[in-house]
Parts: C-alpha cells; structure tokens; sequence
C-alpha cells in the first residue's frame, strides 16, 4: 500500500498537534489525581515548646571562722540513715541488683533502675566488702531488698 | 466525650521537671520527667521485645526516679505525625512515645481512676 500520497505537510503537523494535546490532557490529569503536600499533620514541632531549665550561677559564700561546737552539731547530709531518702546512682543504666539478703551471693528480688528513688529502712549491714542497705520502693512496698551502698547517693525528701 | 488521642500542643518544661501535653479533647497530661523515662517504651527498658506492648506498664506508676542525667530531658523529636522521640541527657533515645502510648500514660487521677 502506497501512503506517500497521505505524508503530506498538513497530516504531519496536524499528528503532531494531536499528540501535544494528548500529552497535555495526560499531564493535567497526572497534576490532578497526585496527593498534594498538605499533609494533615496533626502534630508539627511548631506545636512543641522547650522551656529551659534556670543556668545556675555559683553564689560563692563568705568564708567564715569554724566553730568547732556548731560543727560537730551540724548533721552530715550525705549520709545514707534509716528514713531517708536514697537513689540508684552510678550503674551506666544497668540498675542495680536488689537482694533478699545482705552479701553477693544473696538472691535478686528484683533491679532497681537506674535514678529509682527508695526509702531506706534500716541497716548497715556489712558483707562481701560492701555496706548494705534495706530499701523500699516509696510507692510500692513490695519493691523492697538490700542494695550495696556504693550504688546509693543520698537524696532529700522529695 | 471520646478521648482524643491527637495533642495540640505539647510543652517539655526542663524547670519544672515536666512533660505537658494539651490533647484535642482540652485534657491537660503532665507527666513528671521520671514517669517518662520509668515508661520508656523501648526494647531494651521492657526487657525485650516480647515485653512491648502498646500500653504502658502498670508497674510504672509505682516507680518514683528521681533527678540524674538519666532523668533530665535533652531534647524532643517529632517522629512523623503519629509519636516523638525524648532525648535524655544520658544519651538514651530509643524510645518512640506514640499519641496513643502517652495518652494512656497520663498520671492524672481521672486517668487513673478509670483503670
């Protein structure tokens, strides 16, 4: 079949003119059915405030005479006593083994966490090299053992 | 009224120690830094991940942490749309604390009272 008589200039420009349309119409359509980026986020950091926490400027005090009375009266604050307040300090967040019983080889009752705050009930007891203290959960009793005191730093009441 | 579980503001206050969300429905959450971080919901602080569950542990209410690098927020991190990320001056930041998870944890008495 002979087509050289169709191949003239007016078929060609007017298959090109019907293929630019049709790539438009497919264009507007793409443009059309896409998501738009306007997500429903529901939450955006603009949503998130950051309140800071005060810088501490060291108040340096007035050096003062000892008196060697009032000293000894005052109470040392970083010792661990029976009623005060203690927290799991220094285990790298690993927690701290609390056992049935004063000594290494004594039973886990459970870990503490690492910064878990306890209320201290009594003790020392010594085994094993270290000081051991019988400590309660302040909100939970059965959350109770002995913990070494090296892993122990004194807090005040909350 | 259903309670929402899409926040409208979320406020992490270093000073006060305090983690504040406002949620859709107008409730108020304010969840002590210690509380969070008992709760965090990762692998490695459930003990594994056939411990994580999409609610929080009862047992964390009854955990008080007190202030220690472990316990003082660093940062907060939008995880998408659905959860953030709370950074601990430790270095922790596993934890992915999605609407849902917070929701439940809040410590308030009416919250509580429910369970």
């Amino acid at each position: 079949m002979d087509l050289r008589p169709y191949l003239n200039r007016w078929v060609i420009l007017g298959a090109l003119g019907i293929a630019g349309f049709l790539l438009l119409v497919t264009l507007i359509l793409i443009g059309w059915t896409s998501p738009r980026f306007a997500p429903d986020v529901g939450f955006a950091p603009a949503d998130l405030t950051m309140i800071p926490a005060p810088t501490h400027t060291p108040n340096i005090l007035p050096t003062s005479t000892l008196d060697p009375v009032s000293a000894a009266a005052t109470p040392e604050v970083d010792v661990i006593a029976a009623g005060g307040y203690v927290q799991i300090n220094g285990t790298e967040g690993d927690g701290l083994r609390i056992r049935s019983s004063p000594g290494l080889n004594a039973d886990t009752v459970f870990r503490g966490e690492e910064a878990e705050v306890f209320i201290v009930r009594e003790g020392p007891q010594t085994a094993d090299g270290y000081a051991w203290w019988y400590v309660v959960a302040p909100y939970d009793e059965t959350r109770a053992g002995w913990a070494a005191s090296e892993f122990l730093a004194v807090i005040p009441p909350p | 009224m259903k309670i929402s579980e899409k926040p409208g503001s979320v406020t992490a206050n270093k000073s006060a120690r305090e983690f504040i969300v406002t949620w859709d429905d107008g409730h108020v959450s304010k969840y002590p830094f210690g509380l969070l971080r008992a709760a965090c919901p990762c692998a490695s602080c459930r003990g594994g991940h056939e411990n994580m569950k999409p609610e929080p542990d009862e047992a964390v209410f009854s955990r008080q942490l007190g202030d220690s690098p472990s316990t003082r927020l660093a940062n907060v991190v939008a995880v998408g749309s659905y959860a953030l990320t709370i950074v601990w001056e430790d270095g922790h930041d596993y934890g992915i604390y999605n609407w849902h998870y917070l929701r439940t944890l809040c410590p308030c008495a009416e919250c509580r009272g429910g369970r």
